[in-house]
């Protein structure tokens, strides 16, 4: 019987430890300030951030889009795929917004969920999302007027608090992390930012001629791809999406009948520009720049009088050649979206609701331990224990799968406490009706605890039931109510039946007690 | 011991007829409400719309605020001081949507080609249309002017998406076979849009000649073009009702005097789905909830539950209704965790009352039903106490946000507490009463 003990007892403390030791995460991150977050290093960060508890958008602030893709205007196999390739371009710019944690997801046939945690700029998130993409011919420096520019940022920089006294760096500090390969300029992707960084310094800017700007390539899509292409361009747009008619992707160049090759089509009218444009610059690149990204930058071989112009892919897949094609017919939505639904939470409301919340867990479960330690004595605290013990869980829970926290799902855990008592009391009136009718009090917990069972499942059965329904309606913020409520239900049966028997049995054994006051 | 009844002997069933006649008045009262009011007092999650909550650095009167928001052109909107005297809701309903495009596309390019002919036998003409606010359907083409041509005479083409949503394509192909050496034609060209507007009218004139016969382009005046500036529309993008509202205020008084806190804006689409979801997820829980009781308990215990059920939601609606509550979703949520709340204190009664026939076989139904609801009333009444205090604070502290929730389901366990004790029991006993199950005995 003691051994019995021993083992549940070293379950419960297990747990409570383990429940503990996964909460300390959410502790620790919701304790940092933000200059502390800072100071981090961000993989540490984003890994804390990761194991806490996540905030839904009603609690961090931000912004919930719903948009619906308008298919009705398109042919039945471009619609197949329209909501597909809509969501891809709105990832493509949100990615280059740089919003942390986006959720970009598609809903049903036609509908593309959004969720921007900490955006609120509204209108250049709505811009983000349905504008009409900027699709832009701009001609690249050539070669020696590149090797020139670079060489004078890095004299800039010799020259700035950036060079040290000690580094063999000085001398060329850009050339070293921006290597220039006759094509486009290469940057190790952790060097990213630091890039970003020089060439928004006041003194490159300045150093640089007028005319010509700095643009990213795409971001590497896949993981081992460790560098990202940089272009040097004229500022100067050539001409923009609305000259191109039609761009197909398709196999067989004129130089090799198996390379891929993307045929592009421009309007009459820009025809004639085109002519002019690629005639006057045979040898050079010009680039395709999608809103300010540079897609890919092919070197003009000869002039093209009459609008139809075949870009050779080189080495690049077909998969590459149709992305292209996307992006030069269609690399604007490639069909109108419209946004159905739109929540947008401000952060100091979401930090104020946060409190409120977490005040009203604490008021009305401290209400109710004194109700319970009052009305049910030395038995009372034993369910005040199960009850701290079940919001303990239930919060490790919620970060342990990495659920959504959200205002309506701090209201569920206010819920919980209040019903998870509901348990206990039904076992506490049973054991006082027990040892009124003349039982001992081992016996009396024993029929008590056997007699509440049923009462207890049915009752959280039919709770867990609602609550499933209710995560079926589950509008946004409402799921999170009905899964707290559900993890609460479910953990509170856990704790009433299992943890609160465990002492009773344990003090009655133990201790030869008699009689608790109940 | 500290104890809220002391063995109570209440003859619940006895009194019975009161508490019908208590529950209908409160049907009724709910019924009268619910008409008085005309409906409830929906929030935008089912009626569609705006709602913007907004906080004043400043002292400002609700009348001030209705003042500026009215001249931003929201005269119907509703506005709610709540918590803090300077935060406030505007709740603007479906006025966006009601407001709509009335501009037709615009014919921006259009061009034939070849034009003129050297001996083809088709004339292809190209044509673009550009709207800002529609979708554009239709390119339509006419050999005579639209006023004077009919139905048979204007052939639509389906505009196709090139660029993007702004601007289509439309082409159109015209035979020369019954055209005559240096006729010159007009195509007329207009678009239509997805609302039914429809556009300006433009033409492109083509020209049918032979090998060798020397026409210059220029001789044919014909070819549409308008420049659109596209990056304009980009950034005209419909601005929200939260950022008109916030322009309005800052211009009355002063930059940055307002903070938006939230901004909800629920389309027609989502708000008309969010109703039916509403309605099918209460009846859903009530159905299931019936499954699971009758298969849990005998059918007439399950039926009485679920009329219990009818009767909290129904009265719980009534209460909203006449505090003019809002009903949002978190209203719906309220009510079905009422639904399961309602069931579990029908079962714990139920419960014992079965218990109680197994075990007090010799007593009359209706002691043995009086005596279970006695014998668990400390619990339905403690349990009531816990959920409402809980639910109280939440009202409090929790803010305004969450208050439609909690305030429902505190009228929702008020209503559940009486109902499971003076509705459910009674109703299976009246069922006795009137055919006695054989297994029982009655009086």
């Amino acid at each position: 019987m003691k051994q019995n003990f021993t083992w549940k007892f070293l379950v419960i403390i297990v747990i409570i430890i383990l429940a503990l030791w996964q909460l300390s995460y959410t502790i620790r991150f919701m304790t940092l300030s933000e200059k502390q977050k800072s100071e981090m290093d961000p993989i540490k960060l984003s890994r804390l951030e990761d194991r806490a508890i996540h905030l839904g958008l009603d609690l961090s602030g931000g912004m919930h889009i719903v948009l619906e893709v308008d298919k009705s205007k398109l042919t039945a196999q471009d619609a197949k795929g329209a909501t597909g390739r809509a969501l891809e371009v709105i990832r493509n710019r949100i990615d280059q917004y740089g919003v942390s944690e986006p959720v970009i997801q598609k809903q049903g046939e036609d509908r593309i969920l959004i969720e921007l945690p900490g955006v609120v700029d509204k209108q250049r998130a709505r811009e983000l999302i349905g504008k009409t993409a900027q699709l832009e011919f701009k001609l690249t420096v050539n070669n020696a007027k590149i090797q020139e520019i670079i060489k004078k940022i890095d004299e800039v920089l010799s020259k700035s608090e950036l060079a040290k006294n000690d580094s063999i760096y000085n001398e060329n500090l850009f050339s070293s992390i921006a290597i220039y390969n006759g094509y486009d300029i290469k940057v190790l992707k952790s060097d990213i930012y630091l890039v970003n960084e020089i060439l928004n310094r006041k003194d490159v800017k300045n150093a640089l001629p007028g005319d010509v700007i700095f643009l990213w390539g795409p971001s590497p899509k896949s993981t081992d791809s460790q560098e990202r292409s940089l272009f040097l361009v004229y500022s100067k747009t050539l001409l923009t999406g609305a000259s191109i008619v039609d761009a197909r992707a398709g196999i067989g160049t004129s130089n090799n009948p198996m390379g891929v090759k993307v045929d592009l089509t421009m309007t009459r009218k820009a025809a004639g520009k085109w002519a002019a444009i690629t005639g006057a610059n045979i040898g050079e690149n010009i680039a395709i720049v999608l809103d300010s990204i540079v897609q890919s930058a092919p070197r003009v071989i000869t002039r093209i009088p009459n609008g139809r112009s075949e870009i050779e892919m080189g080495n690049s897949s077909m998969a590459d050649g149709k992305s292209l094609a996307i992006i030069l017919k269609a690399g604007a939505l490639p069909a109108p979206v419209k946004i159905i639904e739109e929540r947008i939470v401000g952060p100091t409301l979401g930090l104020d609701s946060i409190r409120k919340g977490l005040n009203a867990i604490i008021i009305g479960g401290i209400l109710v331990l004194i109700f319970m330690a009052i009305y049910y004595s030395a038995a009372g605290l034993v369910a005040d224990f199960a009850l701290t013990f079940n919001i303990i869980i239930l919060f490790a829970i919620l970060s342990l799968f990495k659920a959504t926290l959200t205002l309506p799902g701090l209201a569920g855990i206010i819920l919980t406490i209040g019903t998870a008592v509901d348990a206990n009391v039904l076992i506490f009136e049973r054991i006082r009706e027990e040892i009124k009718s003349g039982k001992t009090f081992r016996t009396a917990i024993d029929s008590g605890y056997d007699k509440a069972f049923t009462t207890i499942l049915d009752a959280n059965a039919t709770t867990l039931l609602a609550a499933i329904i209710l995560y079926w309606f589950g509008a946004g913020a409402i799921k999170g109510f009905a899964v707290t409520l559900s993890i609460g239900i479910v953990v509170s049966f856990f704790t009433a039946i299992f943890a609160t028997r465990l002492i009773f049995d344990w003090v009655v054994t133990k201790f030869q007690i008699k009689k608790i006051r109940i | 011991m500290l104890k809220i009844f002391k063995d109570t002997h209440i003859d619940f069933v006895k009194a019975r007829k009161r508490a019908y006649i208590v529950s209908f008045i409160l049907i009724a009262i709910t019924i009268v409400s619910i008409i008085a009011h005309r409906g409830l007092n929906y929030g935008i999650d089912f009626t569609g719309g705006s709602l913007v909550q907004v906080h004043f650095n400043k002292n400002i009167n609700t009348e001030k605020v209705r003042n500026i928001v009215s001249e931003a052109g929201y005269g119907s909107a509703i506005i709610q001081r709540f918590g803090k005297s300077n935060d406030y809701s505007i709740k603007i309903i479906n006025i966006e949507f009601i407001k709509s495009d009335t501009v037709g596309p615009e014919i921006i390019e259009g061009y034939a080609e070849p034009n003129p002919t050297n001996g083809e036998s088709q004339i292809i003409i190209h044509t673009r249309a550009y709207d800002k606010e529609a979708i554009i359907s239709n390119i339509e083409y006419s050999l005579k002017p639209f006023d004077e041509a009919n139905d048979n005479d204007i052939i639509p083409v389906r505009a196709s998406d090139t660029y993007d949503s702004e601007i289509e394509d439309g082409i159109f192909s015209i035979k020369t076979l019954t055209m005559k050496k240096g006729d010159i034609k007009s195509i007329y060209i207009r678009a239509t849009d997805s609302q039914g507007n429809v556009g300006n009218v433009d033409f492109v004139q083509i020209k049918v000649s032979d090998l060798g016969d020397n026409v210059s382009i220029d001789d044919i005046k014909s070819e549409i073009k308008k420049d659109v500036d596209i990056e304009k529309t980009a950034e005209n993008l419909k601005k929200s009702d939260g950022e008109i509202l916030k322009e309005a205020f800052d211009s009355k008084l002063g930059e940055g005097s307002v903070r938006i806190d939230k901004e909800d804006m629920v389309g027609p689409k989502i708000s008309k789905e969010l109703q039916t979801k509403a309605i099918w997820v209460i009846i859903l829980g009530i159905v299931i909830m019936l499954l699971y009781v009758t298969f849990r308990f005998s059918f007439r215990f399950g039926v009485a539950a679920i009329i219990a059920l009818f009767h909290d939601v129904i009265i719980t609606i009534g209460l909203i209704s006449i505090t003019n509550l809002e009903v949002s979703t978190e209203t719906v949520a309220a009510l079905l965790t009422l639904i399961g709340y309602s069931i579990n204190d029908s079962i714990v009664i139920s419960d014992r009352i079965r218990e109680n026939i197994k075990k007090l076989r010799k007593e009359n139904f209706i002691t043995v039903v009086n005596r279970g609801i006695n014998e668990t009333l400390s619990r339905t009444v403690i349990t009531s106490l816990t959920t409402l205090v809980v639910l109280l604070t939440l009202t409090i502290v929790g803010g305004p946000v969450i208050r439609s929730f909690s305030n429902t389901l505190i009228f929702g366990v008020l209503i559940g507490t009486y109902s499971s004790i003076f509705v459910v029991a009674p109703i299976v006993v009246e069922w006795e009463l009137k055919s006695p199950s054989r297994k029982l005995k009655i009086r």
